[in-house]
């Protein structure tokens, strides 16, 4: 078990310095002997562009994963995650409104990067809410993962609408933040996702005890003294930070938060969220930098949107649950 | 430890209707120390009853109460130091390790991380000796049978170390010799322990012939007593009103069938032989006469000596054939009289 852990976080040091040293521009080498101008921008390039960007794959990958994990054990639904139950779009939707109802805002500043979180949770969390409105009544698996599906697809809808009226000057403001990725991040919004997830990621280390109970049941849960409606609501709050941030300064990014907290239980074989939070953390930011890696290798001009890489890496572990679910085994 | 339920209204609310009231004025007290079976048809309320009881559910009037405190009023952790509750939700979630799931009965004793205590581990251990789980502490749930998986879901209720344990249909997919294991495990905790165990069941001859107290609930409300008090009383019929069952004196149940057709046994009847054929002819909806002098007598059945074979005459026809064994008999009777 610690060999394990000790093995991704080895995986993760290693990843986060090649991801680090590796880019588009190729290897860079700040700390050799090369003097004046080269190493100055050598240094430019790894302090001011590649840090950050590693530093926002890290946090992006473990929020999804962790906020991917919450989700299937509230729903007691090894195919729930933001993406595929319409989360990330809920996001999308809050923070389209915003950028596209409140141009007014100007284009910068702190104030304008916490809207579009504030608006991003609140999107997330409206679809959070109709997805357990549905899963209370409708207990079917697959069903609550068609109209999550739905719910998503409608957001996207009303975000294309949303588009279609807005001025020029707004719409410019959201297509170049709905190009989103995970490098290009202001100061201030890696400020304000980095204190979200570790928020969120607080949230959820609270609630393992009663997550736990959670896998027997609600029924059992509530007999051995969870406050069920308090622990959910706990942990739709970290949900809402975590995949809602993570949309609003990175664009959606599918198939993390479902696939990594399978390939966690796949590692770690336990159902104990005192393990499988921790490793979802780190296989996600694992993950994550392995992406964005692949997806500017040097060499090169192509830069990959990292969402295609995610979803490459993502959709075979969901393809294999899918199967397994359907032969009666479930998470 | 004292359990009661004063003046208990059960139901669901429903939206464009008033609430579907299952059961109305129920009022009776638990017997301490005691397994009790809770028995009643299908969509009577004996799992709402049970999860009133467990507090997982309000009731829509009335109370029931844990030694004066109202079950539904005490704080969720409080509560769960007073009564277990094994439910039918069945485990959806795969790794999950036997020690594991019996340690989560801890859980009211535990802190936020749920770590275990050298007392926890002490209690978990116990818990798992007294089902015989032991052997399977490491494997994970999943690779369970039903039998097993139903013990350490008792284990977990036992780790919860309460003076109420409460099962709903604990028994539902098990083996005949299975239900009567888990029956007599729980009567054991009772005894043993001191708990007051209560379980839902449709296991009749089970909860008669092992459970000190039975509560019998109908659409009229629930009849507590010994098994023997019901039967007695005919409290324990009234579950079969307006169905053709009936209970027998000895506690199992029979189909009553009006019979159109009586049929002769020709013989000394006191034998296995005997019996089984008295069996095969009421099967086939015949009753039995003594005398032929009854107008509705389809047949006589002679057991022959020696071989074992049986002639039967039909009266009608006056047609004799040769049965080599109750299976044949059966077949004979058909054509004489088709059973309706």
């Amino acid at each position: 078990m610690k060999l394990k852990f000790l093995l991704f976080l080895l995986l993760l040091a290693a990843l986060a310095a090649a991801d680090t040293l590796i880019g588009s521009t190729g290897f860079v080498w700040p700390f050799g002997s090369g003097d004046g101008i080269e190493s100055d921008m050598a240094r430019r390039i790894l302090f001011d562009f590649r840090l950050p960007k590693a530093g926002v794959a890290l946090l992006a990958g473990a929020a999804l994963s962790a906020s991917g994990l919450l989700m299937q054990t509230i729903f007691r639904n090894p195919l729930a995650g933001p993406y595929v139950l319409g989360v990330s779009s809920g996001a999308s939707l809050g923070a389209a409104l915003f950028l596209l109802g409140l141009p007014m805002l100007g284009n910068a500043g702190i104030a304008r990067d916490l809207g579009i979180a504030v608006s991003a949770w609140i999107g997330a969390a409206a679809i959070l809410l109709l997805v357990t409105a549905v899963s209370v009544r409708i207990k079917d698996i697959m069903a609550v993962l068609i109209l999550g599906m739905m719910f998503g697809s409608a957001a996207s809808a009303f975000v294309d609408i949303l588009q279609y009226f807005s001025s020029d000057a707004a719409l410019k403001g959201f297509v170049i933040w709905s190009m989103g990725s995970l490098g290009g991040l202001s100061d201030g919004q890696l400020l304000i996702l980095a204190v979200c997830v570790a928020g969120g990621l607080l949230l959820a280390a609270g609630s393992v005890k009663s997550l736990n109970l959670l896998l027997l049941g609600e029924g059992y849960a509530r007999s051995m003294g969870v406050c069920v409606g308090r622990v959910r609501g706990v942990i739709f709050l970290a949900t809402s930070l975590l995949a809602g941030s993570v949309t609003a300064f990175c664009g959606p990014i599918g198939f993390v938060g479902i696939a990594v907290p399978h390939i966690a239980r796949m590692f770690f074989r336990r159902a104990d969220h005192r393990i499988l939070l921790p490793a979802s953390v780190l296989i996600g930011a694992d993950m994550m930098l392995f992406c964005d890696l692949i997806s500017q290798l040097p060499g090169t001009d192509l830069i990959l949107p990292v969402n295609t890489i995610t979803a490459l890496l993502g959709i075979p572990v969901v393809a294999m649950v899918v199967v397994n679910s359907k032969r009666g085994r479930m998470m | 430890m004292k359990i009661e339920i004063e003046n208990v209204t059960l139901g669901y609310p429903q939206r464009h209707a008033g609430p579907r009231l299952l059961a109305e004025h129920l009022s009776f007290a638990a017997p301490e120390g005691e397994l009790v079976a809770l028995l009643g048809r299908n969509g009577v309320g004996k799992s709402t009853l049970l999860r009133v009881l467990a507090g997982v559910r309000r009731p829509l009037k009335g109370r029931a109460t844990l030694d004066g405190t109202e079950i539904a009023a005490m704080a969720a952790r409080e509560r769960a130091r007073k009564i277990a509750f094994v439910t039918t939700e069945q485990i959806a979630a795969a790794h999950l390790r036997v020690d594991e799931v019996v340690a989560m009965g801890r859980a009211p004793y535990t802190g936020w991380f749920g770590t275990l205590a050298p007392e926890d581990r002490r209690v978990v251990g116990e818990a798992l000796e007294r089902v015989g789980m032991s052997a399977f502490r490491d494997k994970t749930v999943e690779s369970l049978s039903d039998g097993e998986r139903q013990r350490v879901m008792i284990a977990r209720a036992l780790a919860q170390d309460t003076p109420l344990m409460l099962l709903d249909e604990p028994t539902a997919f098990l083996d005949l010799p299975n239900r009567y294991q888990i029956a007599l495990l729980l009567r054991e905790l009772a005894h043993d322990t001191g708990k007051t165990v209560i379980f839902s069941s449709h296991d009749l001859s089970t909860a008669i012939e092992l459970c000190d107290t039975l509560w019998v609930m109908t659409p009229g409300g629930v009849a507590a007593g010994a098994p023997e008090d019901l039967m007695r009383s005919g409290a324990l019929n009234a579950m079969f009103e307006q169905t053709p069952l009936s209970l027998s004196s000895e506690g199992t149940v029979k189909l009553n069938r009006e019979a159109l057709h009586a049929v002769r046994i020709e013989s000394d009847a006191d034998n296995e032989t005997g019996r089984l054929l008295v069996k095969t002819v009421e099967r086939c909806g015949f009753a039995i006469v003594s005398e032929t002098a009854g107008t509705n007598v389809a047949a006589e059945i002679t057991i022959l000596p020696g071989n074992g074979g049986f002639r039967v005459s039909g009266t009608d026809n006056k047609t004799t054939a040769f049965a080599a064994d109750f299976h044949e008999i059966a077949a004979l009777l058909r054509q004489l009289a088709p059973l309706r």
